[in-house]
């Protein structure tokens, strides 16, 4: 008997509001609202890119999701194994990608990180300190994407995973995760100045207000920078 | 055990216990013989048996405790504790895992000092050769019991603090336990002082798990009552150290 895997979703109630909470003396409990929802938000498997100028709230929405920070107000609902890869993702410099993978994976998933990297053109054997900006961004994003080939619905949130990366290297990367857009959810942080990439929809932060936008194929870019500002 | 692997091919990558290892396995050999020990060569087993023991304290306090600071700053800085918490590996679990990884690696070194006080220079009479391998491992389990806990709570502080602070407050601490309480007792001998006297009290008495004089005197075997009542209360410590490593320890700066 087949069975399918239980689809991923990441479902944001209305009233949501994120944020920061002040630990200052005298004003705990004080939060500052980022964004908040009007209605409840649902990302299901596929696509989903999280669009916002600096400081409205990108990163601590992936946070709030991954449940590294606490929301203000509202609920977030999680259906599957949750990953957060920060923009700032280190590892130890003098560590060698091949060594990275290796600490993470056995066998199988060993091999499929090594491929992937050989297709996006990572060295390997190269301390990971010596690596350049885009090079680094290389090995968070691939110990993310070798971990979601486990069995299970699987939610990628990925902040600004294209900021290092060259043209060869993102349509590499778009490629790889044409292969399993069906049963992973990937939210993926990008700046507005990044160019156009293929998405289900787009969640924008504007305002204050955190909204779904439906895409059909790829976003209308211009107009929707346009309506960031 | 990812984090684990993760962590033990970066402590393993630095080859920095490559040098206590080496150190520890000459020194014990070369430091006795820089006594005058012709006047009575009988003394030299014991002497390389201090020596390995004392290199092994050294070690703890200087490689394994900077180890725990640093790798708690780097990875909490870093992001890599945060990664982990949202794959759903509990902030118990990772202290577990990041303590293991740095113990791994001690384990082999302390298993180098314990070999060569132990086999290197048991007595050649065979109740004395029991009594020998009998406090060489008491002496391990009140080792244990003393850098077991800092180690923990170095790690913690490093996720809380930055590595250098997290380990001057870690091997401090080890300090005043081992020997500064001792100064302590000398001046509360010819000195009364109420406050001292309860800083006396509630201090880590962790000099109480130095079983050098013990090897270097031949004095035979930590009576098993007395091993308990040390061991209680170096683990009632330990306990305390972890209670307060676990409220320190953050995945994030």
């Amino acid at each position: 008997m087949n069975s399918t895997p239980p689809a991923p979703t990441v479902t944001l109630s209305e009233g949501l509001s994120i944020g920061y909470r002040s630990r200052r003396f005298g004003e705990r409990g004080k939060g500052t609202d980022l964004a908040s929802t009007d209605r409840p938000i649902t990302l299901e498997s596929g696509r989903h890119l999280l669009l916002a100028r600096n400081g409205r709230g990108k990163t601590t929405l992936l946070k709030t999701i991954a449940g590294i920070i606490p929301s203000l107000a509202g609920n977030i609902n999680c259906h599957g194994s949750v990953q957060f890869v920060d923009e700032d993702l280190r590892f130890d410099p003098e560590l060698k990608p091949r060594r990275i993978f290796g600490a993470f994976f056995k066998n199988g998933e060993r091999e499929f990180a090594l491929r992937m990297a050989e297709d996006i053109e990572l060295e390997v054997d190269k301390p990971y300190g010596k690596l350049s900006k885009g090079n680094r961004q290389k090995v968070g994003l691939i110990v993310a994407e070798t971990r979601a080939r486990r069995g299970g619905p699987h939610i990628l949130l990925l902040d600004e995973p294209f900021s290092g990366l060259d043209f060869v290297a993102r349509d590499k990367v778009d490629s790889v995760w044409r292969q399993r857009e069906d049963e992973i959810v990937r939210l993926v942080c990008v700046h507005p100045d990044e160019p156009t990439l293929q998405a289900k929809s787009a969640l924008l932060i504007r305002d204050g207000r955190l909204e779904q936008q439906q895409v059909d194929g790829s976003l209308d870019w211009v107009e929707t920078k346009q309506s960031l500002n | 055990m990812e984090l684990y692997r993760l962590t033990l091919a970066s402590i393993v990558t630095r080859k920095t216990f490559a040098i206590f290892a080496v150190l520890l396995l000459a020194l014990p050999f070369v430091l006795p013989l820089l006594t005058p020990w012709e006047t009575k060569p009988s003394l030299l087993e014991p002497a390389r048996a201090q020596a390995a023991w004392s290199l092994l304290w050294i070690t703890a306090l200087g490689w394994l405790l900077f180890q725990g600071a640093t790798i708690g700053d780097r990875w909490s800085s870093h992001g890599i504790l945060d990664y982990f918490k949202t794959l759903g590996v509990s902030r118990r679990r990772q202290m577990l895992q990041l303590w293991l990884s740095c113990f791994t690696v001690f384990a082999g070194l302390a298993a180098i000092a314990f070999a060569v006080s132990t086999f290197t220079a048991m007595p050649g009479d065979a109740t004395e050769a029991r009594h020998w391998l009998v406090t060489n491992l008491q002496y391990a389990l009140l080792f244990f019991l003393v850098v077991a806990p800092l180690l923990i709570l170095s790690i913690s502080l490093g996720t809380r603090l930055n590595g250098a602070a997290a380990y001057a407050i870690t091997t401090g601490l080890a300090l005043y336990g081992l020997f500064g309480i001792g100064y302590l007792e000398v001046f509360l001998a010819d000195n009364q002082n109420t406050l001292l006297n309860l800083v006396y009290i509630f201090s880590p008495h962790y000099h109480l798990s130095d079983l050098n004089s013990r090897l270097a005197f031949k004095l035979g075997a930590m009576p098993w009552l007395d091993l308990g009542k040390t061991a209680t209360y170096l683990g009632g410590i330990g306990v305390l150290i972890l209670g307060a490593s676990f409220q320190l320890y953050r995945e994030a700066k």
